[in-house]
């Protein structure tokens, strides 16, 4: 497609600063691949922090219109997802604070709209999307169950797989704490899982 | 070691792993650990299971809930260009309009000056007078400022309201 920008076409650079330099400019084509780069990660990250699906459209709106007016903030030298996931979770706890974010059972409910990232099982027999469904109920429940402070920081490391440091800019929290919150974090995840346990 | 303390040190060991890593040797005394204890490996299992859901479990994406952000994030950025290039105008007009003012203001200091005597006026009046004239193109600039700001507030709030 002419005049879409790829962000293989910035291979000769170190992406991260033609991402910055793009981002100051407030290049549209480039928002737009970041927006499609990026839908099912932050969806997905907002949804688990927020529990409503409503909330997590709304908030991903938000965080791009945030990631446009707020462009020239990024340094081009960290990676551009903990800047993104740290805005996102800014505007979590502004939203929040203005409205009572509730109904953590419908964020799993398929009938709404389409899924992303199907798992080889999703096709295979309906013995497998049940499966499926039970599963992610339950992780619904026991994240639910699960202090925010302590659900941040398990998606953070272990969903969107950032590191402990990436994890301290994004909640901005030294690195101990971040530390401390995900081991009391995975503690208290095991718990509920075992009550859970069929 | 007795045997609660091995237990406390396994799942010390099993969180630190997840979180940190571990080292080599303790790795191996901790795989030995689970090999011998069935306790201890029902929760590195349910552990496992825990962070297997995290990992595996998909959500729905709404429909086109990119393409309505795309639109969105264009025309935020189309309205934020056009206030830019708005602004700049504004910047050129308020320079041009300061040196102007400077390099008239000893001709019309002495008009004011001039036009004080003609008309019989106290000093302080046409003195006034020529601060106000002075500081005019710096209030319009002002007021137009802030005439444009608060519209392009409104338009953008109408913007996200109508697409959301």
């Amino acid at each position: 497609m002419e005049g879409v920008f790829s962000l293989n076409a910035l291979a000769m650079e170190p992406e991260t600063r033609a991402l910055a330099r793009g981002l100051r400019r407030r290049e549209p084509d480039l928002l737009e691949a970041l927006i499609l780069r990026y839908e099912y990660r932050l969806y997905r990250y907002l949804l688990y922090l927020t529990g409503s699906a409503e909330a997590a459209s709304d908030l991903f709106q938000e965080t791009w219109l945030r990631v446009l007016t707020r462009g020239h903030q990024y340094d081009g030298v960290s990676r551009f997802e903990p800047w993104l996931f740290s805005i996102a979770r800014h505007l979590v706890i502004d939203a929040s604070r203005r409205r009572r974010l509730v109904s953590f059972e419908e964020a799993f409910e398929p009938a709404e709209g389409r899924e992303r990232e199907p798992r080889a099982a999703d096709a295979a027999s309906p013995l497998a999307e049940y499966e499926s469904r039970e599963l992610a109920n339950r992780l619904g429940e026991v994240l639910a169950r699960l202090p925010g402070v302590y659900r941040e920081v398990l998606l953070l490391r272990f969903q969107e797989e950032l590191t402990l440091e990436e994890i301290a800019v994004v909640i901005r929290a030294p690195l101990s704490t971040v530390k401390s919150r995900l081991y009391r974090g995975l503690s208290a995840a095991r718990e509920l899982m075992e009550d859970k346990r069929p | 070691m007795n045997d609660g303390n091995a237990h406390e040190r396994a799942q010390r060991l099993m969180d630190r792993d997840r979180v940190e890593g571990i080292a080599l040797e303790e790795r191996r005394w901790l795989d030995a650990h689970l090999a011998a204890c069935e306790t201890c490996a029902a929760w590195a299992e349910a552990g496992e299971a825990a962070l297997r859901m995290l990992r595996s479990v998909s959500v729905a994406v709404p429909p086109g809930l990119a393409t309505s952000a795309t639109l969105l994030v264009r025309e935020r950025g189309a309205q934020l260009r056009k206030q830019r290039a708005q602004n700049l105008a504004l910047a050129a007009a308020c320079a041009l309009s300061w040196v102007a003012g400077v390099a008239s203001a000893p001709l019309v200091w002495r008009l004011f000056a001039w036009l004080g005597s003609a008309l019989d006026l106290p000093g302080m009046v046409w003195q006034l007078a020529f601060v106000f004239w002075w500081f005019v193109p710096a209030a319009a600039a002002t007021l137009v400022i802030i005439v444009a700001r608060t519209r392009s507030r409104t338009d953008l709030n109408m913007s996200d309201s109508d697409f959301v």
